[in-house]
């Protein structure tokens, strides 16, 4: 069923990591209470660092490390200015994206300037034998680059380190109730490093895997806004392991998506399908909350919210473009916006019930 | 902020470049003719409208980060009045193109308000989110619905000669806009520091918590300040299209002056008069800039690190110094207790 086949598949797992491991990073720090919003900066210098090794060095996994090292030097700034020096968090965040923004640009200016040919060899495919013959799946996950099965299985073992270990529990009790940690002798400060650097470390991680494994050189802002998708993610996610992944996992489809839509001459059929029955799961799910809802509560609760009305009419809207398939499509200028309208969308869907670690984003004062 | 400057200067040393001529070539470039300076002159501008809107949100503590994406749909907005409008004679042109590119600022930055009143969507995303789906649709419209067909460059067709403010110095974009400017930031001061409206946001901004049991209606103050971030970011995107540089619409237009007047912003730590001061030495460092590269081979991105070390460096040391001082009392106090006589 077009364009919902292997192929997309395999590109929407492709695009969708470096996300998961922006994404991920990110839930690392705001666990420990440090909301950084200067992923989109980190991720740059990562990216351009990554580029600028594989060029020189001419070892792909040496360009790797070297995007993480440059992704943990802006987080060293951050974790000082925030966690030293208790600044405003998202102060040091907007700068540290401006930073890493002039930081690449100049050094890509620099270093291209005697540099005929700018392209380099991209990360190759590691193709896993057996698992790769499985039909639709196995070309979708199991024939991709290295740095994809790396996100893939990173995701699990934050989960494990969350909620299976003692530094998981620990780094959970900096974001939620620091004063606990301090008072079972566990400096909150470290945590936040760690968590903080962390996250610069798989942005880095994340924006070599843009400039090394998907693009094969370097480009200005190529980042595109993902590390603040990253940070949609964090929220749409519930500052949750697995649901952080879904959520950028979607992202990334979305993304996938619009790509192949800016070759149609017109949207097929079954993407009206794929969106109706997205918005069928959001009904769905609203009406069982609605209906599991104490039936005390439940009188004085309109069963028809404003959102649920909108729900139904965009479904029913839907239903028609379905069964009518009409010509349209949109400029692909346009479609390139679709990932982050749809961002909006989801947030804005979103039934808010979880809530953020509830000391992020305040710096912590020993005995304050 | 000097020590900012003297790490940038530093890297260029360190990447070949001589500090001693880029230094000159950067005063020179902003300030070394009548002309340049009121070019200069004219680049604080917009800096300072946007540098504007961030304080207006900030008070309320939101982070409005899609002051570049209000920031477009106001010139969008302005354009489109200018070209697809009725002729208007030149005064109401002009107020006409500005009052709906600040409408058309407000609104975007509306939608945002509403999602974090009604939903809960933290608004640093959404605002940002829009910006991106604000600079696709620029660029569409500009190789679109308003595509000069008789340009080779993605742009508009020349706006009317009624659609442009006039100039204060002869062939320079420094024009009467300014002056519009200059009442923004006295009404602003005025709206934050004198008025309810400004004592309510603060108060919604600082402890929303006991504003609410003051009986301030936090949630609606809030909106209303990123609306007004909203239009002042949309005037911003206005002043750029009907009293820039260019009379077109192009799709770089706003260049990347909604995040470097958040910045503006920060090094004047939140005060709407430094933001001015502060926008002097940011668009001293934009016109200088291109001098810059041609006469001293440095790559005008230096100025963006310049920008990104300067906030790092103030955002540090308001806090560092503050926490000396905090030391430095608290031992005094010591000291005293131990003056204290033994009762």
């Amino acid at each position: 069923m077009p364009p919902f086949d292997s192929e997309f598949l395999r590109a929407a797992i492709l695009i969708a990591s470096p996300l998961i491991l922006v994404a991920l990073g990110e839930l690392i720090s705001e666990i420990a209470g440090v909301f950084n919003i200067g992923l989109e900066g980190m991720m740059l210098v990562g990216a351009f660092a990554g580029f600028w090794a594989g060029g020189e060095l001419g070892n792909i996994w040496l360009a790797v490390l070297v995007g993480v090292g440059a992704g943990v030097l802006l987080a060293v700034i951050m974790a000082f200015a925030s966690i030293q020096a208790g600044a405003d968090q998202i102060v040091v965040g907007v700068a540290l994206n401006i930073l890493g923004a002039g930081l690449s640009a100049f050094a890509f200016q620099k270093y291209s300037q005697n540099q005929p040919d700018l392209f380099i060899d991209r990360m190759a495919r590691l193709e896993i034998p057996v698992l790769k013959e499985i039909p639709v799946i196995g070309p979708a996950l199991f024939s991709q680059i290295p740095l994809v099965y790396i996100a893939l299985l990173l995701v699990p073992v934050v989960w494990v380190l969350f909620y299976k270990t003692t530094w998981g529990l620990r780094m959970r009790a900096a974001g939620e109730l620091p004063e606990a940690d301090e008072t079972a002798g566990v400096s909150v400060r470290a945590l936040r490093w760690q968590g903080v650097l962390i996250a610069g470390a798989l942005a880095g991680l994340g924006g070599a895997f843009l400039s090394i494994g998907l693009v094969g050189t370097f480009l200005d802002g190529m980042t595109a806004g993902r590390g603040f998708l990253a940070l949609a993610a964090v929220i749409v996610g519930g500052w949750r392991p697995l649901g952080v992944a879904a959520a950028a996992a979607l992202f990334g489809a979305a993304d996938a998506l619009q790509l192949r839509l800016q070759a149609e001459t017109f949207v097929p059929r079954s993407v009206w399908i794929v969106l109706g029955a997205l918005i069928l799961a959001f009904i769905v799910q609203r009406l069982t909350l609605e209906l599991r809802r104490p039936a005390h509560l439940a009188a004085e609760h309109r069963l028809f919210t404003p959102e649920l009305s909108v729900a139904v009419a965009a479904f029913a809207g839907v239903f028609i473009l379905a069964i009518f398939e009409p010509q349209v499509s949109l400029p692909s200028l346009l479609w390139l916006a679709f990932p982050y309208a749809l961002t909006i969308a989801v947030l804005g869907g979103l039934i808010v019930r979880v809530r953020q670690p509830a000391a992020l984003g305040i710096p912590f004062v020993r005995g304050g | 902020m000097i020590a900012g400057v003297a790490i940038s200067l530093g890297i260029i040393a360190g990447t070949g470049g001589s500090p001693v001529d880029a230094l000159l070539a950067l005063l020179d470039g902003s300030l070394g003719t009548r002309e340049r300076i009121a070019i200069t002159a004219a680049r604080m501008s917009p800096l300072v409208l946007i540098a504007l809107g961030w304080i207006v949100a900030f008070r309320g503590a939101k982070v409005n980060l899609g002051l570049q994406g209000q920031m477009i749909v106001g010139g969008i907005a302005a354009a489109y009045i200018a070209l697809e409008g009725p002729s208007l004679p030149p005064a109401l042109a002009l107020i006409v193109a500005t009052l709906a590119g600040m409408v058309a600022g407000a609104l975007f930055a509306g939608i945002a308000a509403v999602l974090w009143a009604k939903r809960g969507v933290n608004e640093i995303v959404s605002t940002l989110m829009l910006t991106f789906i604000a600079t696709q649709v620029l660029l569409w419209i500009v190789r679109g619905p308003l595509h000069d067909l008789s340009s080779s460059a993605f742009q508009s067709r020349p706006l009317p000669s009624e659609y442009r403010w006039p100039a204060l110095v002869d062939r320079t974009p420094f024009t009467m806009e300014v002056l519009l400017t200059v009442a923004a930031v006295a009404i602003i001061v005025f709206a934050l520091n004198r008025t309810v409206f400004g004592y309510k946001l603060r108060l919604a901004g600082e402890n929303p918590e006991s504003a609410r049991h003051a009986g301030v209606q936090t949630t609606r103050t809030i909106v209303l300040s990123l609306l007004v971030s909203g239009a002042l970011a949309g005037l911003s995107g206005t002043a750029l299209v009907i009293g820039g540089e260019r009379n077109v619409l192009s799709g770089g237009f706003a260049g990347n002056i909604g995040f470097t007047g958040i910045v503006v912003a920060l090094v004047a730590r939140n005060s709407p008069v430094g933001c001015v001061a502060a926008a002097a030495l940011f668009a001293i460092l934009d016109t200088g800039g291109s001098v810059m590269q041609v006469r001293a081979d440095v790559p005008s991105e230096m100025i963006l690190i310049t920008q990104g070390i300067i906030v790092v460096l103030v955002a540090t040391s308001v806090i560092l110094t503050r926490r000396l001082d905090a030391r430095a009392t608290s031992r005094r106090a010591a000291a005293e207790q131990e003056d204290a006589p033994v009762r």
